[in-house]
């Protein structure tokens, strides 16, 4: 016999399922899982941000990444043009220490405020301080950001080195290290690209968002095909997410220039999936770092890369773009279309900035670098 | 008489001139004199600017107008600055905090955020109470930087073998003392058989591959221009050629931690002999074991040199009684071809594992039973490849 529901059981139920969609919709508790204080972070490389002005920093020395509550979440005014000239040199005055003891190491505009974060390297030997430095959007202020007492969580790479010290003659240590390449957020899960100092292979890691101690992400080997073979072993450069067709795919960029299109939902723990070669973009052209825009009902991903100007890559059409698998020789260029902005030389990185510019970092042949922003193009 | 004229005005200016210093005198005498001291300290904490002295007219007007002040009104007030080759106005403040202290002395410090770094020049200027257009007091000061004597040497670059294959992955120079981050490879240069230097042979990552105490940094050569075995490199050709003498020079004005040149450049000459694509085989490695009760070493010899890295980190030995990994000292020799291992204790009667990573590699990046050229894959097929496995081999100690 089927049992009657009681009415104010079935209430009470629809109120909490009601309750959990409208909690979920309104306000997720991105910081679930962060502690208050200062995080341990030896060393900030790439940044990228998350939901709710949440900088995930990626610290290669701890081999992990960091989720930073940065409480910057204070809607931009008008989307304004910023320019720092000099800024390695404003940089260090801010420091106070000498522009040749500072490196950038990148830049992360927060999508909420268009403040642009950066990390930055005080010093260049192992005692170095990695400082995290805030330029305001609105008046161009530069401003170190105090990490004392954050919210934060933090995700440990699965195959980040053991904690295991191997004799040498300078005394017992490990001297592994996983470096982060990239690091870049979408639809709940922090995307992770790294390269050992002792096997060269690609790791990719999805860890999902906010970061839970138990899981660690997924390691994903992905074949692609370039030099007329399939490769797992090309370490990713950088990557970027990119809604195509209505899927969430992944864009990654390999250190000798195939594109690589792989969709989101394939990135499974342990998994080897087969990444789609979409664009070979000439030999000896390291890419540097990406993002991509959307323009009228036209995709665009832009590159900065090592040996000509940024690349403005149409890829509209990536879905039904055609897979390269066979070699392109001549150093040449193969698959989906591009442009060369041929003023925008000596780009090291960008991000987004707002809805209709860029924030650059370039360095000009004086060793100058400087920060501003562009018009999407 | 306009002769007389200029000597009295010039006469009375003088006068004036006297009576204002005279009074300055007897001004600072009646209070202590305002001034800029700097607190030199290796830690955040010990490195500080101070205002010291003053009247009590001059510490009530701080103290009241400092009452509703914040670290950038102090800035405005008392704002240190670094001297560089742009104008000050363009240059932001020392990051830092500042604290109006009355106990033991009354001052105003300031505390920057990094301790002062030596070599570089600061300025502080003092606008005064009411933050005047032009500052009041300026001082200017400079950490003297000790000037670092070259030291550091390159010790080794492995692989140390004299003859490498033509399809050579990786390089890793290990130097003598922790080096310098940031624009690393304008020291490293590569030149052929010809003399001639290759251009960009190696993969240039900005991160830059260095061991956590920066004293060993991996140099891969860029995967575009590892010798295939399927098809010549078409583009730009490959960065070692079979059959030729090259030599990796490391300049001499590589510069380490603290600042100061490398003691001497380095080079390594060597022979390219013909590419490796075969995997390294434990099964064709000879092992010696010593006899029980012995304090002496397990040597493992290998059929080819393995990288030194890996190799120096990916091989254990296990008990099995134990179930436990041996502690104690492995080294590479010969050319990276041996390993010799000597536990921390002796030896004991038993069975043991050798377990060998699936991730050594030879010198071309092979891997056991994964050759660093994969072989072209069916799209179709959901498992690519069967997962890696640790090599293990059994070892007897009677």
């Amino acid at each position: 016999m089927k049992k009657m529901q009681n009415p104010f059981t079935f209430l009470l139920r629809a109120g909490v399922i009601m309750a959990v969609s409208i909690g979920s919709a309104t306000a997720q508790n991105w910081k679930s899982g962060m502690t208050e204080g200062a995080p341990a972070i030896k060393s900030m490389g790439p940044l990228a941000f998350g939901p709710a002005g949440i900088l995930l920093v990626g610290d290669s020395k701890s081999a992990a990444v960091f989720a930073v509550a940065t409480d910057d979440t204070k809607s931009a005014g008008e989307e304004s043009e910023l320019v720092i000239s000099n800024i390695n040199t404003k940089v260090a005055a801010l420091l106070g220490v000498m522009p040749d003891q500072i490196l950038i190491e990148d830049i992360a505009s927060n999508p909420l405020s268009n403040n642009v974060y950066i990390s930055v390297s005080r010093g260049r030997g192992p005692e170095a301080k990695s400082v995290l430095v805030r330029a305001l959007a609105e008046s161009g202020k530069l401003e170190v950001v105090d990490l004392g007492k954050v919210w934060s969580s933090k995700a440990t790479l699965p195959n980040a080195p053991e904690d295991r010290e191997i004799p040498s003659r300078r005394g017992s240590y490990n001297p592994r290290m996983e470096s982060i390449t990239d690091v870049s957020y979408m639809d709940g899960r922090v995307l992770i690209a790294g390269l050992s100092n002792e096997e060269f292979s690609s790791t990719l890691n999805a860890v999902p968002f906010p970061f839970d101690e138990i899981d660690k992400g997924a390691q994903i080997e992905i074949y692609h095909g370039a030099h007329g073979k399939f490769e797992t072993r090309s370490p990713i450069r950088t990557l970027t997410p990119m809604m195509v067709g209505g899927e969430p795919q992944l864009i990654a960029a390999y250190t000798c220039t195939p594109l690589v299109q792989i969709p989101m939902k394939q990135l499974k723990a342990g998994g080897k999936i087969m990444g789609k070669t979409i664009a070979e973009l000439g030999n000896q052209n390291r890419p540097l770092d990406m993002i991509t825009y959307k323009r009228g009902d036209q995709d665009y991903i832009l590159m900065a890369n090592s040996s000509r100007g940024v690349m403005k890559i149409n890829a509209s059409n990536i879905d039904e773009a055609e897979k390269i698998e066979s070699p392109v020789s001549g150093g040449g260029v193969k698959g989906l279309a591009f442009q060369t902005l041929e003023p925008l030389q000596g780009v090291m990185q960008l991000d987004r900035f707002g809805s209709s510019h860029a924030v650059i970092l370039e360095q000009v042949e004086s060793g100058a670098q400087h920060l501003k922003t562009i018009a999407l193009p | 008489m306009n002769v007389i004229t200029a000597n009295l005005k010039g006469a009375i200016i003088q006068t004036l001139g006297w009576f204002l210093f005279l009074s300055f005198i007897a001004s600072s005498a009646l209070s202590d004199q305002l001034r800029i001291e700097w607190t030199a300290g290796a830690s955040e904490q010990s490195s500080s600017v101070a205002l010291r002295g003053g009247s009590d007219s001059d510490w009530e007007s701080l103290i009241q107008a400092s009452r509703f002040w914040s670290n950038q009104a102090w800035q405005r007030a008392f704002p240190i600055r670094l001297q560089l080759n742009l104008p000050p106005e363009d240059l932001p403040t020392v990051s830092g905090k500042y604290a109006l202290e009355s106990d033991p002395n009354r001052q105003l410090v300031f505390t920057p955020t990094f301790p002062w770094a030596p070599g570089a020049q600061y300025v502080a200027d003092w606008f005064g109470a009411e933050v005047e257009p032009q500052p009041l007091m300026r001082s200017i000061w400079k950490l003297e930087k000790q000037v670092a004597l070259s030291e550091a040497h390159v010790v080794q670059i492995f692989p140390s073998s004299d003859i490498l294959p033509e399809n050579l992955l990786k390089f890793y120079i290990e130097f003598s003392h922790p080096m310098q981050r940031g624009g690393i490879y304008q020291y490293i240069h590569l030149i052929n058989g010809a003399g001639d230097e290759v251009e960009a042979p190696f993969l240039e990552v900005d991160e830059e591959l260095w061991d956590p105490q920066m004293r060993r940094l991996t140099l891969f050569i860029d995967p575009g221009r590892v010798k295939r075995g399927v098809r010549p490199l078409e583009e730009v050709g490959a960065a070692l050629e079979a059959n030729a003498e090259f030599r990796l020079i490391i300049d001499k004005a590589w510069l380490d931690a603290k600042g100061a040149p490398l003691k001497n450049g380095a080079e390594k000459i060597f022979q390219v002999g013909a590419p490796d694509r075969s995997v390294p085989d434990p099964s064709q490695w000879k092992i010696c074991s010593p006899a029980a009760g012995l304090h002496l070493p397990l040597i493992v010899r290998f059929e080819e040199p393995l990288d030194f890295a890996l190799a120096s980190s990916r091989i254990d030995v296990f008990s099995v009684e134990e179930q436990s990994r041996i502690t104690g000292t492995s080294t590479l020799i010969k050319m990276e071809t041996v390993w010799v291992f000597v536990p921390s204790t002796p030896w004991k009667e038993g069975e043991y594992n050798l377990r060998i990573s699936h991730l050594i590699e030879d010198l071309a990046g092979n891997q056991i039973g994964k050759p660093f050229e994969v072989e072209q894959i069916s799209l179709d097929v959901p498992a690519l490849s069967p997962a890696p496995r640790d090599y293990q081999i059994s070892i007897k100690i009677h």
